[in-house]
């Protein structure tokens, strides 16, 4: 019995073949996947057997599929325990010497990685996407983090102040 | 120059050699004089402080408004904002008007808006959820992070400071790791599993935050006691009054989340102690007389009550230390340890007895960063087969 072969189709078109088990990296394929493709043990009787499964994703753009492929591929024989993913010691924990080195791309191509790994629904790169961008945030001051983020100061004076006089005491543990 | 440096410049001058001065005249020394003394004050060495500004106001009788011309001069030239707000740092700001949670609540719908118009906000482009996401990333990471990435804009201290999720992250990273006695276990039926704890706190994870007193591992509790005493008259002095000496010494607790703590009375300054205050103290202090760690034990109950039981100078006894964890004012929660209790226990006959407290200061909370790092978990290696 061969596996059925399975196509991801991007946004722009084109056509990525992949093997099962690195399409379900993505959680939300899994899904579509099982829907799709009938029981183990029926799978003989199906007439399309030999017939792919095309995927459609339409909010990834082929450049970043590829990524996110090559990120799947490389994690194909790893197991993710589900209930890890949410773990604040898997979250405070360095990123990983591999993912580190893979998400350092340009920052739009991050954003697009961290954001179709969302869409897909691959916590372990996602996670991984957060802490590269909470990298670039750590040890900063405020000042300096909207300098990086381009993001303006729209507080008063006074409203800044009393928000952090309020909150400032629940950074220490 | 670094502070010490000019510690030990200025320590040895004499007031001919000050009058004499190759570089300085004698006004900036005076100013030096008292910008130590303000450091020594900070640091609650108030011999040594009252020492350097008597110093500094023998050469300088203005001392003291000059050195407030140079700190408000030395602050950041009021900035003007582009919403018009001129944004004075050396001008206190009244905030009595502000009730934060309402506003706070206020930012629901606030956007992005960009420093520079031709770049993009790359933040823009990301769902709530994944900032989100974000956040709960840098609260496991480092909580100065979370606060100072919340604290730049509406939209971001909605979600870093409005959403529960953040209160409840942090309620599981701080009570699980608190100790508490087993009377606590079994009488108050404390329990690991938080969502049991949250009911008593309306199922309100901030409440439980703020009102559940805990014990802070990313730093170190300070002491600094000063008190005066008699001192004595050099012989054949023809001095009428006797001198006082103002005595200053330190205390320092760190605990750890397994139970363990180690404690440090000492004259030591803090820079002197923190870089040293780790689980291998035996290898990093000397072996002088005041830098003694003592090591032991702590619990506490759900309430605050700490309990420490320790080694000390007599090793005959047990050391018990009792305190209550409580605000340091309205902003600062479980900031401070009051004393309740300091008492000692015969090892052989477990004969009680208590030891004098009324010289004894609260002790603060102070955070190191060095100890954050430490206490991060140690990589996770994933192996690919």
């Amino acid at each position: 019995m061969t596996e059925r072969k399975i196509i991801i189709i991007t946004s722009d078109g084109d056509k990525f073949p992949v093997e099962r088990k690195v399409a379900e990296k993505s959680i939300l394929i899994k899904n579509m996947l099982k829907n799709l493709l009938p029981a183990d043990d029926e799978e003989e009787d199906d007439e399309d057997a030999d017939e792919p499964i095309e995927v459609p994703t339409q909010n990834v753009r082929s450049a970043v599929m590829k990524n996110i492929l090559e990120w799947c591929d490389h994690y194909k024989d790893y197991n993710f325990p589900d209930d890890e993913q949410d773990d604040d010691s898997k979250k405070s924990a360095p990123i990983d010497a591999w993912d580190k080195n893979f998400l350092n791309v340009d920052q739009e191509m991050l954003y697009e990685i961290i954001l179709a790994a969302n869409y897909l629904n691959i916590k372990p790169l996602l996670n991984a996407g957060c802490k590269v961008v909470a990298e670039m945030i750590r040890g900063k001051s405020p000042e300096e983090i909207r300098k990086t983020f381009n993001i303006v100061n729209d507080f008063t004076p006074e409203e800044e102040a009393a928000i952090r006089r309020e909150n400032e005491w629940a950074e220490d543990r | 120059m670094s502070n010490d440096s000019l510690e030990e410049s200025l320590r040895d001058l004499t007031l001919q050699s000050i009058q004499d001065h190759p570089t300085k005249p004698k006004e900036q020394i005076a100013l030096e004089f008292f910008e130590l003394g303000s450091k020594k004050e900070l640091e609650g060495s108030l011999s040594e402080a009252v020492g350097y500004y008597r110093k500094a106001f023998k050469l300088d009788e203005k001392v003291d408004l000059r050195y407030r011309e140079k700190l408000v001069s030395s602050q950041p030239a009021p900035e003007k904002r582009k919403d018009g707000i001129i944004y004075d740092q050396t001008k206190k700001l009244d905030l009595s008007k502000i009730k934060v949670e309402p506003l706070l609540k206020s930012f629901h719908d606030s956007v992005f808006h960009p420093i520079d118009e031709e770049q993009p906000i790359l933040l823009e482009t990301l769902p709530d959820e994944v900032i989100t996401n974000l956040l709960d990333t840098l609260l496991c990471m480092d909580g100065p992070s979370w606060l100072n990435f919340a604290m730049t804009c509406k939209k971001l201290s909605w979600l870093g400071f409005v959403q529960t999720a953040n209160w409840q992250r942090l309620c599981m990273l701080v009570y699980p790791r608190q100790v508490y006695d087993d009377a606590q276990r079994v009488l108050n039926k404390v329990t690991a599993d938080q969502w049991q704890m949250v009911v008593h706190w309306d199922h309100d994870w901030r409440k439980m935050l703020c009102e559940r007193p805990f014990i802070k591992f990313n730093g170190l509790y300070i002491s600094a006691v000063n008190y005066q005493r008699e001192g004595g008259r050099a012989e054949f002095s023809n001095q009428w009054n006797l001198p006082f000496r103002m005595i200053t010494y330190y205390r320092y607790y760190r605990f750890f989340p397994d139970g363990s703590c180690q404690k440090l009375l000492t004259v030591l300054q803090p820079q002197e102690v923190v870089p040293k205050f780790h689980r291998n103290w035996r290898e990093l202090f000397g072996p002088s007389e005041w830098e003694k760690v003592y090591e032991g034990t702590w619990s506490m109950s759900v309430d605050g009550s700490v309990q420490c039981n320790c080694e000390g100078p007599v090793k005959m006894y047990r050391f018990v230390d009792e305190f209550q964890i409580v605000n340091g004012g309205r902003f600062a929660r479980h900031h401070k340890l009051d004393w309740v209790r300091m008492g000692y226990i015969v090892k052989e006959t477990s004969e009680e007895g208590d030891l004098e407290i009324s010289n004894e200061r609260s002790f603060a909370f102070s955070r190191v960063r060095s100890y954050t790092q430490e206490q991060a978990a140690a990589p996770i290696n994933i192996h690919i087969t």
